[in-house]
Formats: C-alpha cells, structure tokens, sequence
C-alpha cells in the first residue's frame, strides 16, 4: 500500500503508478495544470517515468492570472 | 550623492545596514516597468514610487471602473472614467514629485514592449491574463532582464522572481504555458482586496530588493500563498530542458 498527499488531501493506492497515471486518475481531460511532487515541480515530458512513492505530496496548480 | 532632501525622506532606508547610501542610489537610479496598474500594480507602483525608484513606466489600456476600488487602492473615486495610468500617475506624484512617471495608455506587445523591456532595469508583471503575461516573460528572457510577477484570485496569491541573467534558471514558461489557459480573471472569479495587496506588496518587496542589491535574486522559486489560512509555502520551479523560451 502506498500513502500520498493530493492537493492537501490523504490517499491510499494499492500499487506504484506513474504520475502520467495519477493524473490522469485524479484529474482528467484537458491537462491545465502544473505538476509538483514534494514541493518541486516535474516538466511534462516526465510525468511517464515518474513513479509515485509512498510519502509524496503531490500538487496540481493551475495557472493564477488574475491582478 | 544624495541632497539633503533626500537624506531626509529615504532616511529609514537609509538606517538599515543592508541599504545604506548606496542602496538607496541604486533605487533612484533605477528604471522600472509596471505593466498592469490594478490590484497588484497599485501596491506595486506606490511602494517603488515611495521607495524613491526613479523611473517608473506605466502600462495598462483600461479605464478606473468603481468596481475596481474595492481593491486597486492607487486609484480613487474621483479618477473613476480616466485612464489608469493618468489615474495612477497622478496618486504616484503625489505620493513622491521627485520621481519621473511616464505612462503607456495602451496594451504593450511586439516591439513596443521589447523597446520598453530592455530599457528597464526590472519588469513587474501585474497583468490578468495568460498570454501577456507568457509575452512579457520572453521578452525578459530574451532581454535578460529580472522579471518579477504575481497573480491573484479569491484567497490565493502566487508570487515568483525569474533572472535570466542566472545561468540555468528557469522562467515562467518552464511552469505554465498555452495550453493552461482557464482565462480566470477577479471579474469572474472575485478577489478579497487584501489578499491581491499582500501579493503586490511582496512583489514590490522583491523588486527593491532586486533593485538595491541588497540580496541576491531567489529565482524559480513559487511563493504561494493562502490567504484563508494566512499561510505561505515555496515550491520550487526546475528550468524545463525543452523550454522554447529560456532553452531555444
């Protein structure tokens, strides 16, 4: 069993997935978001071989444009 | 050198240690683009102006709405209809007369804004939309210029200083690009006042930091901040190795 943070909140996986997985899991269609995993954001290009580990705190952000 | 006036008027700059004199020069040296002089380019522009930074340009197409002082406090009721900038410029001089204000009543992009980028010294972005704000992002890139931009929207902020002339550093194409645009604005979404002012004032923070030398800049870093919780967090941003703007 794995244990991570998403976007503040607890959850269990029964088993390693990527982050590609993983987002696609929590939030999914149109990717409009930035990635990152224990405080430091992961490029695009990387979410594929990026595992998820038991531990992580992962983020989505979304662009803020607002001023 | 400054004259005695001035000795008087940034003298509380002037007792910190880390300013000193020539901090304090460096600021009325300084030349200053604001682009966006809303929610958060009125605490920007009037703490640069207060600070005795130089120059400052401002940017912005739109006119004083009263919807807009509910937070955009460089602003007033009796400017209401006149463009921002005439409205801003007349609030910054008379805050500070000492120090030149120009502005642009117009949107900046092409060469204009490569024109106006690479004769400052620091670039604030305080603009509300995706696309100007990736436009202003390369031409700080391309000029190596220190970019310093915010945004804000209902009890959030997030804040980040990018300086191209540091090798390897990222810019804010590496975090967001295009394909992200959710066109959130304050006008759909609502902002609480204070929060948008706590983002800008941390930009101005960083900008006179910057501008002074008193520290070095703390690039690709995400400040983000809750204004529910009144909490701050960093998140750290890695120069994208297929970045077309910072890496092309």
């Amino acid at each position: 069993m794995i244990r991570i943070v998403f976007n503040g909140v607890e959850h269990q996986l029964s088993e390693t997935i990527t982050l590609s997985t993983l987002t696609e899991k929590f939030a999914p269609k149109e990717q409009k978001f930035a990635v990152a995993v224990n405080e430091q954001f992961v490029p695009k290009s990387l979410y594929e071989e990026t595992s998820v580990q038991d531990g992580d705190t992962i983020e989505l952000l979304t662009p803020m444009v607002g001023g | 050198m400054l004259s005695d006036d001035q000795l008087l008027r940034y003298s509380r700059h002037i007792l910190l240690p880390q300013m000193d004199v020539g901090g304090q020069e460096k600021l009325l040296g300084s030349r200053v683009l604001i682009v966006g002089l809303g929610g958060l380019g009125s605490p920007v522009a009037m703490y640069l102006a207060a600070a005795g930074v130089g120059h400052l340009v401002l940017v912005d197409h739109d006119c004083v709405d009263e919807s807009n002082l509910q937070r955009q406090i460089v602003h007033r009721q009796s400017t209401v209809g006149q463009s921002k900038v005439d409205s801003a410029q007349a609030s910054l001089l008379a805050l500070n007369p000492t120090i030149t204000v120009d502005v642009l009543n117009q949107k900046l992009s092409g060469t204009e804004l490569a024109r106006e980028v690479v004769a400052s010294d620091l670039v604030l972005d305080c603009t509300d939309n995706l696309q100007t704000r990736l436009s202003i992002n390369a031409e700080c890139v391309a000029q190596k210029t220190p970019l310093v931009s915010a945004a804000a929207i209902g009890m959030e902020g997030q804040m980040y200083v990018f300086d191209s002339r540091v090798e390897g550093a990222p810019c804010y194409r590496c975090l967001y690009d295009e394909s992200m645009d959710l066109s959130l604005n304050c006008a759909e979404s609502g902002v609480l006042g204070p929060v948008v002012g706590v983002m800008g004032s941390h930009q101005a923070l960083e900008a006179v930091k910057i501008l002074s030398g008193i520290t070095p800049p703390k690039t690709g870093v995400l400040h983000l901040f809750d204004g529910m919780a009144g909490q701050w967090r960093y998140l750290t941003i890695p120069q994208l190795p297929s970045c077309p703007v910072c890496r092309g």
